[in-house]
């Protein structure tokens, strides 16, 4: 019997505390919500790599899809490992845009991301090093990383 | 009691994943795996013309061949012309190498792809025949080839004009063309000759 008039005076005292009086004066209440951004980087597939070919494009694109806020940016960097045999003989690649530039990194803006930008990656390797290399299977991976900044 | 121990951890669960979305983006990163092979041998096609053969580690080719060379070694080639002919062409490539056959020998750079060789031969002296060719053309009768000179003396013969089928009767043939002028001539001279030697012993006979 305690307990039912101490969960009713407990029920009356929330309903007393959640009814705001209202005045004749405008009152405003200010809501706040946060979207946190959220990107997802896409990379090229793993790729084979001709023997001899001067330019070889990897199987796909570097993009950045998401949710990006104005003034934030994602920037992809990529490292070139070794293209190497289980021996440690080495052949030597670069990593090329479409214009021939070096891709070292990329960034995209908010915009970027909305107009869908993409990039073409093509790997490099000059005649002389084919000419060069010893016979042997060669792999090797090359690492994206993404930075919000 | 047990519920108001499960109640604030769910809270602060709900928090925590709050603070990972809201603080921002961690840093990811991924890989690309590249792999390429190099072959440990080269495929050498060889076109090799007629009148002439190569040896290569004591076995002869002719005409069209195929070899499996290891990569990164270096082959000599011994070019065969056969007697009375010589090497007149040999390109790598489609790149002109003759001037780097020494002797009767060439050695190949190190291999590292596919190649092909066209090697050609010609007569020894056909080079001589055609500048002859071009300021007398009796002159290419002459020569050491000697289906040369059967060509050229079955050209003579046609050009010779001989018109008949057959040159085995007793009629002589009829010449044509320019020679036959000749013969019109000769004809002409020996009937003025014998009607000027009729006509002088008529003649004599007359006085007489």
């Amino acid at each position: 019997m305690k307990k039912r008039v101490f969960s009713m005076i407990a029920a009356a005292a929330m309903l007393t505390a959640c009814a705001l009086p209202v005045c004749a004066e405008d009152q405003t209440t200010t809501i706040t919500a946060t979207v946190p951004s959220s990107y997802i980087l896409t990379i090229p597939a793993n790729t084979t790599v001709a023997y001899h070919a001067a330019s070889t494009k990897l199987d796909g694109t570097v993009k950045v899809t998401g949710k990006l806020a104005a003034n934030e940016t994602v920037t992809v960097t990529a490292a070139a490992g070794d293209l190497a045999t289980a021996s440690g003989d080495k052949l030597a690649y670069q990593l090329l845009k479409e214009d021939n530039s070096a891709f070292t990194a990329d960034t995209w803006t908010k915009a970027d991301v909305q107009a869908n930008k993409s990039t073409d990656v093509y790997i490099s390797i000059a005649a002389a090093d084919w000419d060069a290399a010893v016979a042997g299977n060669y792999t090797g991976t090359i690492t994206f990383t993404a930075e919000v900044g | 009691m047990k519920k108001s121990k499960v109640l604030p951890l769910a809270f602060a669960a709900l928090l925590t994943t709050g603070v990972i979305f809201s603080d921002g983006l961690p840093t990811s990163a991924a890989g690309t795996a590249l792999e390429t092979t190099i072959p440990d041998k080269h495929t050498v096609s060889m076109e090799i013309g007629e009148h002439g053969s190569i040896m290569i580690d004591h076995q002869e080719y002719t005409g069209t061949a195929k070899i499996d060379l290891s990569r990164h070694s270096t082959v000599t080639y011994t070019i065969i012309p056969e007697t009375g002919y010589r090497l007149s062409v040999f390109e790598y490539n489609g790149q002109d190498c003759l001037k780097d056959v020494s002797g009767q020998e060439f050695t190949t750079p190190y291999i590292s792809d596919d190649a092909i060789f066209n090697i050609q031969f010609v007569p020894e002296n056909s080079e001589t025949s055609k500048q002859e060719n071009s300021s007398s053309p009796e002159s290419s009768v002459q020569g050491s080839d000697e289906n040369s000179k059967v060509t050229s003396n079955q050209n003579s013969i046609s050009e010779g004009s001989i018109n008949g089928e057959s040159n085995s009767g007793s009629e002589p043939p009829v010449l044509t063309g320019d020679n036959s002028s000749y013969g019109i001539l000769l004809a002409a001279a020996i009937s003025g000759a014998v009607i000027w030697i009729t006509a002088k012993k008529r003649r004599k006979e007359a006085e007489s």
